[in-house]
């Protein structure tokens, strides 16, 4: 009698291939982690905590060491460190309900945990932004004083659908005053000094790595897929800290060749004619456990694309002037259509769909970020009405593993699956 | 099942070995419909543990296998309610059978089986009672927790008070249909709705329901069961 076919616990059955210079990944983060080393070694140099969206260009111009609590918090995840530091942090007294990154760097930070294993060392200030979270200005804060580290704040308004030009311009105005506060803050307490040669320089480089990525993306509309979201989850790190620098923008360079040769060749990550469902993945990936993602091949389906890797490389504009170049990155930081708005965010989903080729949608509904959470439910009926593919919202979150249930996320999945096979007949 | 009739239901606890478990409840069933194992054309397994059957020609989730059993004992449903043991579902299909979407429970135990169970230990009645019981309360207590440790603790609050234990059970019921009607409200449920899964057979959860969704609910009469009878049903297609 024959085994059962649909089963996902032969894992390992069909092997997502990864990309000749996937490995070389290694060498952007070893060049990160080094220079962290050095830049805390040599006392003229200077380091900072920083956050997603924000501008990290700034530190490179002024030569400051960008770390960064969320990259390190899934680091500690992928480790398997995060759920006893988490534990820790809510025996501090933190809450169980706050956001599983948050008290990941908390444990991280008070347990001293070593840096391999996701650890965080206290830098000369911390610097954040509320741009994508509203969480990031509390736990920074509390991090900041506990630490006794100057702190400052970006307070980014939100540019919805409605916000007229005049409150746009408003809204620009006082981001970019608080770019020059931010000057002020970083040389009074690095003693550091803008050069902008320097930050033309950055800023050209920061472009050229956005560019690239989108270009990768631009391949991976081919069918069978060539990169899946399996590999992006870690290969889009140079983007988080390293947008300024060279070294990103070499690898980058790679993975585009070998994605190129295998787009020529028909080849896709999956084995030949293994591609059935071609699916996006939207939200924050479940770092504790990225096997999730091979999973998804035990059944053909491949991550073709993910909004969450892709939002890291907007369109940068090049700009002439210091002026000019200040307004441009504040409405970049201040439009987050991503996270926010809700009708842009619906059409954006709807038209990736049909440039990805996409037979369905899962969407992470991650009990640890309320923004990207937010508006799922209206999300999974739009794209379900007007595109016709199934969506499956899953429950979980991105840091605390002690969210995920194997028995339920497997049983939704393989729901999923069934919902995307009837609709392919 | 045997041609397009169902000759035996059989059910038993997993236990801690879902592998034997399954084997098991086969063997039984076959005694049961008196059929040798010979003349078996097609299995399938469904449910939580259908990955450990290895001796099934094929596994599909519980929610094809609902949707499936449903439509083939009413055909014209197009929404189901299924409370479960370990979870609660609901499930759109069309007229064909095919599920349309399908919502599930948080991670939580609250509105599942389960917290009746230990509603039940709690206030010392027997499962099989305990809608009943309920259906004479006039007035039911408010369980406000979401948390079926902290409802426990409520439940006994109000057994502490002197509520009526009809009262305090109808309470249960309206907080489950509460959760449900949340979940499903994701959905957007469509008439003629049916009730699946072992919970289907408390008459006060789909009182409670009833009142709450304002939909008449139909119950499977083959409740606990309906899922195998939808497994049965796909085996005879492969």
């Amino acid at each position: 009698m024959d085994k059962i076919n649909n089963s996902t616990d032969n894992a390992g059955r069909i092997t997502l291939k990864t990309l000749p210079h996937a490995k070389d990944l290694k060498w952007p983060m070893l060049w990160w982690f080094t220079l962290e080393k050095i830049y805390r070694t040599l006392p003229w140099k200077k380091t900072a905590w920083t956050c997603a969206a924000f501008p990290i260009e700034m530190m490179w111009i002024y030569d400051i060491f960008p770390d960064h609590p969320e990259n390190m918090a899934t680091v500690a995840a992928a480790r398997k460190q995060s759920q006893r530091l988490i534990e820790h942090a809510e025996s501090m007294g933190f809450s169980r309900d706050l956001c599983s990154y948050c008290k990941t760097n908390i444990g991280a930070y008070d347990t001293k945990i070593k840096k391999t294993l996701g650890g965080i060392s206290k830098p000369d200030i911390v610097v954040c932004t509320n741009a994508i979270c509203d969480t990031h200005w509390k736990w920074f804060q509390i991090m900041a004083d506990k630490m006794n580290v100057p702190f400052f704040m970006f307070d980014i308004p939100k540019w919805v659908s409605g916000t007229d030009e005049k409150t746009l311009e408003g809204n620009i105005d006082y981001v970019v005053d608080q770019f020059y506060d931010l000057i002020v803050f970083i040389e009074k307490h690095t003693g550091k000094k803008m050069n902008e040669k320097r930050l033309y320089k950055v800023l050209d480089k920061s472009t050229e790595l956005s560019d690239l990525w989108r270009e990768i993306f631009e391949h991976r509309k081919s069918v069978p897929s060539p990169y899946s979201g399996a590999e992006t989850s870690a290969a889009f790190f140079p983007l988080v800290v390293l947008p300024g620098v060279q070294v990103g923008i070499n690898f980058f360079k790679k993975i585009l060749a070998d994605i190129k040769n295998l787009t020529a060749k028909g080849e896709g990550t999956m084995p030949k004619g293994a591609e059935k469902y071609r699916v996006m993945w939207e939200g924050i990936p479940f770092w504790y456990r990225m096997r999730f993602m091979y999973d998804l091949a035990q059944y053909g389906a491949v991550i073709a694309f993910e909004p969450y890797t892709y939002s890291f490389a907007p369109v940068k504009k090049k700009c002439l002037t210091m002026e000019e170049t200040l307004r441009d990155v504040a409405k970049l930081i201040m439009d987050t259509p991503y996270a926010y708005n809700l009708e842009r965010r619906i059409e954006n989903f709807e038209k990736w769909i049909d440039e990805y080729k996409l037979d369905g949608v899962i969407l992470h509904e991650n009990m640890s970020c309320r923004p990207s959470s937010a508006g799922m439910v209206d999300l999974a009926e739009a794209i379900m009405r007007d595109k016709g593919i199934p969506v499956l919202i899953l429950q979980c979150d991105m840091n605390d593993p002690r969210a995920y249930s194997e028995g339920q996320i497997k049983t939704r999945v393989e729901g999923f699956i069934e919902l995307m096979e009837a609709n392919k007949k | 099942m045997v041609d397009g009739k169902i000759v035996a239901t059989r059910v038993i606890f997993t236990g801690y070995n879902a592998e034997a478990a399954g084997l098991k409840v086969y063997e039984e069933v076959l005694k049961e419909a008196c059929i040798d194992k010979n003349v078996v054309k097609k299995i399938v397994s469904t449910g939580y543990g259908r990955n450990s059957v290895k001796f099934a020609d094929k596994s599909y989730t519980e929610i094809m296998c609902h949707a499936t059993g449903a439509h083939f004992l009413s055909p014209h449903v197009r929404s189901i309610i299924d409370i479960g043991g370990q979870d609660s579902k609901a499930i759109l299909l069309d007229d064909k059978g095919k599920v349309k979407n399908f919502v599930m429970n948080d991670k939580c135990a609250a509105g599942t089986g389960r917290f009746l169970e230990v509603m039940a230990r709690a206030m010392e009645v027997n499962l099989d009672e305990f809608g009943a019981m309920s259906i004479k309360s006039i007035q039911p207590s408010k369980i406000s927790s979401l948390c079926t440790v902290f409802a426990e603790s409520e439940v006994i609050s109000l057994i502490a008070k002197g509520e009526q234990r009809q009262d305090i059970i109808a309470g249960i019921h309206e907080s489950i249909a509460a959760r449900i009607t949340s979940m499903t409200g994701r959905l957007g449920l469509q008439e003629p709705l049916m009730i699946t899964g072992g919970v289907a057979r408390n008459v006060g959860v789909v009182h409670a329901l009833e009142k709450k969704l304002e939909m008449k609910i139909e119950v499977s009469p083959y409740a606990q069961v309906n899922g195998a009878i939808g497994a049965a049903v796909l085996a005879a297609s492969l």
